[in-house]
């Protein structure tokens, strides 16, 4: 980054079910949670990002106008589960490029129960069945239990440890710990993966405020988080995911999780050990292992291993998901990384409680949706 | 009369319809015009299969949005020549029998029923 972009906010609206509630309403408490955080009026706002993927045309425009009709411009992205961190990326960006002194971006999401509807698939697959999120992750999870050894019981471990740490996220929408006999008991959706190791979509919202060094100081920010690295990486060819239908013959092929995160460790001058907290797209347990290794937290078919060794816990040397992943937390596509950015700003300003990851100073927030599309995003005090 | 869901997947003999990049060597099903990885090669239309070898499969035990058949079925990732990884899916509906790393032939068979007809696709035989 040439300039620099502080978070000088965050705010969030709980995710879970709110059957009362539109998604204007849930974006507006998020929105005006982050901007209380950052001590700034909505007055103050030059941008505004919002990531979404299925709400109305007009979105931005009709969550403003809850809170002010300033004038400013108002843009909505779209990238799938990526759509907030994409969101926070241009924010970020635009403030760097000193096109803006104070930016929001916010991600929200209503979306419905069961499995996500118009995920980029041709008419024919979905029409004969093929047009199913959980059965790339569990092709993928099938690969990675043949080729590497990963077993039943380690995807039922991520499940068991995300949970056990979103009992103490008030956030999250399960904040009940499992066992691992419960999750390998529960229903199978796409053998191997079972319902307790997948997410759930569900709603939410989340939102953070970003200026200059220079505004932050004007407006008596206290803690500063900086943004050391926004990436955004799309599939090459030869990258099995949904909705492809057909992808190069090799297991280790250049992904864009991986891209991703080589482009924001380089823009931030550091590397995976680093970095003191991670929060990981855990669709399902397998991507959460999966991430392991392609943000290179450990080497290529060793996450099983560091899950067992408890490193990825809070408390163990690198801790993965403390607010419970989307495992726990649910995903409310748009909102997920912002909810992210959320979660390791708490952290990283020592505010975590109970789940605070001791001495944490740098995190980093890795989201992967629809298309293949990944943003990567450091964060450090 | 039975109907082949999209006849364009397909070449009458069991063999999907694939694009074969002449400067890259890279395969892309469907076929599409233009070579994804360089941009400015057009492709070649190609043949892939009838023979390949499963690489993983999954059974699906949930109503998608939009399926037009019923669980359980089995999808699998099969690997055909010159290149490709393919998802489709597998002939038999359970996964009893079906091992990673298993040859298996494209067939053309029924996925669902239409006004009483027969919607036909491509599914991997192991």
């Amino acid at each position: 980054m040439t300039g620099e972009a502080i978070v000088a906010g965050v705010g969030l609206h709980p995710f879970g079910r709110f059957d009362d509630k539109s998604y204007r309403e849930i974006g507006e408490t998020a929105a005006r949670a982050a901007l209380e955080d950052a001590g700034v009026s909505f007055k103050d706002v030059e941008a505004v990002f919002v990531g979404n993927v299925q709400a109305e045309m007009a979105k931005a425009a009709n969550i403003a106008e809850r809170i002010g009709l300033t004038g400013v411009p108002l843009v909505a992205l779209e990238n799938a589960c990526a759509s907030g961190g994409s969101a926070l990326n241009f924010a970020a960006r635009l403030v760097v490029a000193g096109a803006y002194d104070v930016v929001l971006a916010l991600g929200v999401e209503k979306a419905a129960r069961g499995f996500i509807p118009d995920c980029g698939y041709e008419s024919w697959q979905i029409e004969s069945g093929l047009g199913v999120n959980p059965a790339y992750f569990a092709l993928a999870a099938a690969m990675r239990m043949s080729a590497d050894g990963v077993t039943e019981r380690q995807l039922a471990r991520v499940s068991v440890k995300n949970h056990e740490h979103g009992v103490h996220n008030p956030n999250a929408m399960y904040r009940k710990r499992v066992s691992e006999e419960e999750v390998l008991g529960s229903r199978m959706v796409c053998d191997p993966l079972r319902l307790l190791m997948l997410c759930a979509p569900n709603e939410g919202a989340a939102a953070a405020v970003l200026m200059t060094p220079e505004a932050a100081r004007r407006h008596g920010v206290t803690v500063p988080v900086l943004v050391r690295a926004a990436a955004i990486a799309s599939r090459l060819p030869g990258q099995l995911f949904v909705p492809a239908a057909s992808a190069a013959p090799a297991d280790r092929v250049a992904t864009s999780t991986g891209r991703a995160a080589a482009s924001a460790y380089e823009e931030a001058g550091i590397g995976p050990g680093d970095v003191d907290v991670f929060e990981v797209q855990d669709t399902d347990s397998a991507s959460e292992l999966i991430a392991y290794e392609e943000l290179g937290i450990c080497d290529s078919g060793e996450a099983g291993e560091l899950l067992d060794s408890g490193a990825t816990e809070i408390g163990g040397e690198r801790p993965v998901n403390p607010s419970g992943g989307l495992l726990s937390k649910g995903e409310p596509l748009g909102a997920s990384a912002i909810g992210q950015v959320a979660e390791l700003v708490t952290q990283l300003r020592g505010e975590a409680g109970a789940r605070q990851v001791q001495g944490a100073s740098v995190g980093l927030s890795h989201t992967i949706g629809a298309g293949g599309n990944c943003s990567v995003i450091i964060l450090s005090r | 009369m039975s109907r082949v869901l999209e006849p364009r997947l397909l070449d009458g003999e069991n063999r999907l319809r694939a694009g074969r990049c002449p400067t890259c060597g890279y395969v892309v099903f469907p076929q599409q015009p233009w070579c994804p990885r360089c941009v400015d090669v057009e492709t070649v239309e190609t043949a892939v299969g009838p023979t390949g070898r499963l690489r993983a499969f999954t059974a699906v035990h949930h109503p998608a949005p939009g399926a037009r058949l019923s669980p359980p079925y089995a999808i699998g990732l099969a690997d055909f020549e010159p290149g490709v990884r393919v998802m489709g899916l597998m002939a038999e509906p359970y996964l009893d029998g079906l091992e990673i790393g298993a040859p298996v032939t494209i067939v053309t068979e029924h996925a669902f029923e239409e006004d009483g007809e027969p919607v036909l696709t491509f599914k991997f035989r192991a």
